[in-house]
């Protein structure tokens, strides 16, 4: 087998686009389940749109409002950020005991809206997503390692065109690389 | 490798071996200790008010207590021995809860009361869906608070 | 010649081994961010787990081929094993700053922090500073063997960082959570597991593979400035 005989670097182009759309699927998919299943509006944006069908809205228990004395825990639910004078709304959760449910906590209510009453009746707490974390974890981790695996495997099959290329080489199969020389020739022993 | 490239090179070695040195000796040193236990905290000398310490406990049930339109709260923490009251300024990290592990930073008071305005979650080593939470499966449960555990 | 050997076998497994972590890995992120669970106290920022974790694993691996390697030279002084070695340390710094970034970016919304001097946490970053110090010596020693075996002992010596970074969790008081796969039973739901498994297997066929193509990097470099340098220094007599 000779060192020079390698794959063309038209073939690991041709294998990154192959893997490039692999990722980018997937990555699809993620985006395409989360706004399914986990994407949540503003209590302002609730608000405006006044959905009629199941929603989720992300928002902050405001402090001092959570009464959990009743069968059916009402609190008043504000915007994620935690300045005064923006957009408040009631919510009575009806779902099962839920210890997630704590005051200055942000949380994501699935519910209906009752534009009527101007109550948000809501079934389920979830966790906040934290979707920007999970997406810079994601990208700050496989980007850099398709480059750099990308820039190793480029730069052996050039390598291996310009060794091909260097006058005088030699078959490895009979004589040993000079490399070994480079090292003082011990191994060789 | 030609000598001018030497000098840089000798010195950024000895950059990081200051640093291997100073993050061994110094700071990891000291935190082989990260945090105390409220059992510890509780034995506190005066000598030890006002300084700045980590504890570690669970966050006693039905304890948090919001102060109304402050940004304040209190709570206990316990390490199964021994309870602390501590005062907390700020919001609470979103993973803050009662019944799980908390690290405080901040001092004990010579009021027998710990003030802290950093609080950082500590969670357990179990990972598993809601509905299985809710269906009361208990993972192999080990003990939260083992590292807090004194030797 | 051990030095062709070894190069022939690289070639020969080579492609199997990355195809083979490929499709681990595509598997474990469709399995990790299409369908796998939240957590019930994370919700969804989980599934950090599944490229910390494997990023975490891979570094610790990279750095014990580092020593066996190491070891192996010290013995049998063969050029190719200080290549293998010199790739599994450019891997190691890899995939050592992966972890620790991939985990600041976990620690902020689950621990309220992106760093803090914690036991697991300092002895990682110090793992991530020998790998720095052993490439970093690589590069200021003129003569190749000295190199080599000035690097081999660095790396010998800082392996009693590993099992400080492994067992620091056990060991000591950490806001880190211990183990969660050990002796004591695996606390990770089946939906959460099936993907870390294929990521944490796809990761490490990956690393395989990338010291496979990086040991031939390297060897093929050093044999090209060998040959240039022997024609100049023919001249220089």
């Amino acid at each position: 087998m000779k060192l020079g005989e390698r794959q063309s670097l038209r073939q690991i182009y041709f294998r990154w686009t192959i893997i490039l759309i692999m990722v980018t699927f997937i990555f699809a998919f993620a985006i395409f389940r989360y706004n399914r299943e986990v994407a949540a509006i503003s209590p302002e944006a609730l608000l405006r749109i006044r959905p009629d069908g199941m929603v989720r809205v992300l928002g902050r228990v405001v402090a001092g409002t959570l009464n959990k004395q009743e069968s059916a825990p009402v609190f008043v639910l504000s915007g994620e950020s935690m300045i005064d004078g923006q957009t408040k709304i009631v919510v009575r959760y009806i779902g099962k005991p839920d210890d997630n449910l704590r005051e200055l906590k942000l949380l994501v209510f699935s519910g209906f809206f009752d534009p009527g009453k101007m109550e948000f009746t809501a079934q389920k707490i979830s966790p906040v997503p934290n979707i920007g974390f999970i997406a810079s974890a994601y990208l700050l981790s496989l980007l850099p390692l398709m480059l750099f695996l990308f820039n190793m495997e480029r730069r052996l099959i050039q390598l291996s065109i310009l060794i091909k290329e260097e006058k005088g080489y030699q078959p490895a199969t009979d004589s040993p690389p000079l490399q070994g020389e480079g090292y003082g020739g011990d191994g060789l022993k | 490798m030609n000598k001018n490239k030497k000098k840089p090179a000798i010195i950024s070695i000895v950059l990081i071996l200051l640093g291997v040195g100073y993050l061994a000796f110094s700071n990891f040193g000291k935190n082989l200790v990260y945090f105390f236990t409220p059992s510890e905290v509780v034995a506190f000398t005066p000598s030890h008010y006002g300084k700045k310490v980590r504890v570690a406990g669970m966050v006693v049930r039905e304890s948090v207590k919001m102060i109304p339109n402050t940004l304040e709260m209190t709570f206990r923490l316990s390490d199964g021995k021994a309870t602390i009251p501590i005062h907390y300024k700020g919001v609470p990290p979103d993973l803050f809860k009662e019944g799980q592990g908390a690290v405080v930073e901040g001092y004990w008071n010579s009021d027998l009361h710990f003030y802290s305005k950093m609080i950082m979650a500590k969670h357990s080593e179990d990972y598993m869906p809601p509905e299985m939470k809710q269906a009361g499966v208990s993972l192999p449960r080990k003990d939260l608070l083992k590292t807090l555990q004194v030797e | 010649m051990v030095s062709q050997r070894l190069i022939g076998t690289l070639r020969k497994w080579e492609g199997g081994v990355g195809i083979l972590a490929g499709l681990f890995i595509f598997t474990g992120l469709y399995l990790g961010l299409v369908v796998s669970p939240p957590d019930y106290y994370q919700g969804e920022v989980v599934r950090i787990i599944y490229v910390h974790v494997p990023f975490a694993k891979v570094s610790l691996l990279s750095y014990t081929t580092l020593f066996l390697g190491s070891c192996a030279y010290l013995w049998k002084k063969d050029p190719i094993v200080d290549n293998l070695c010199h790739a599994a340390a450019g891997i190691g710094v890899f995939f050592t700053s992966g972890a620790l970034i991939t985990g600041s970016i976990w620690a902020k919304p689950t621990w309220n922090t992106w760093w803090t001097w914690d036991p697991r946490l300092v002895s990682f970053a110090i793992l991530l500073l020998i790998l720095i110090g052993y490439l970093m010596l690589r590069t200021f020693v003129d003569d190749k063997r000295k190199e080599a075996a000035y690097a081999a002992v660095l790396a010998i010596i800082g392996f009693v960082d590993l099992p400080i970074v492994y067992f620091s969790v056990e060991w000591w008081r950490t806001l880190h959570q211990p183990m969660s796969i050990s002796t004591r039973g695996i606390s990770i739901a089946p939906g959460m597991l099936t993907p870390l498994a294929f990521m944490a297997i796809g990761i490490s066929l990956l690393f395989f593979y990338m010291l496979m193509v990086r040991t031939q990097m390297l060897y093929l470099q050093h044999l090209l400035e060998a040959k240039r340098g022997g024609l100049l220094s023919e001249e220089e007599g």
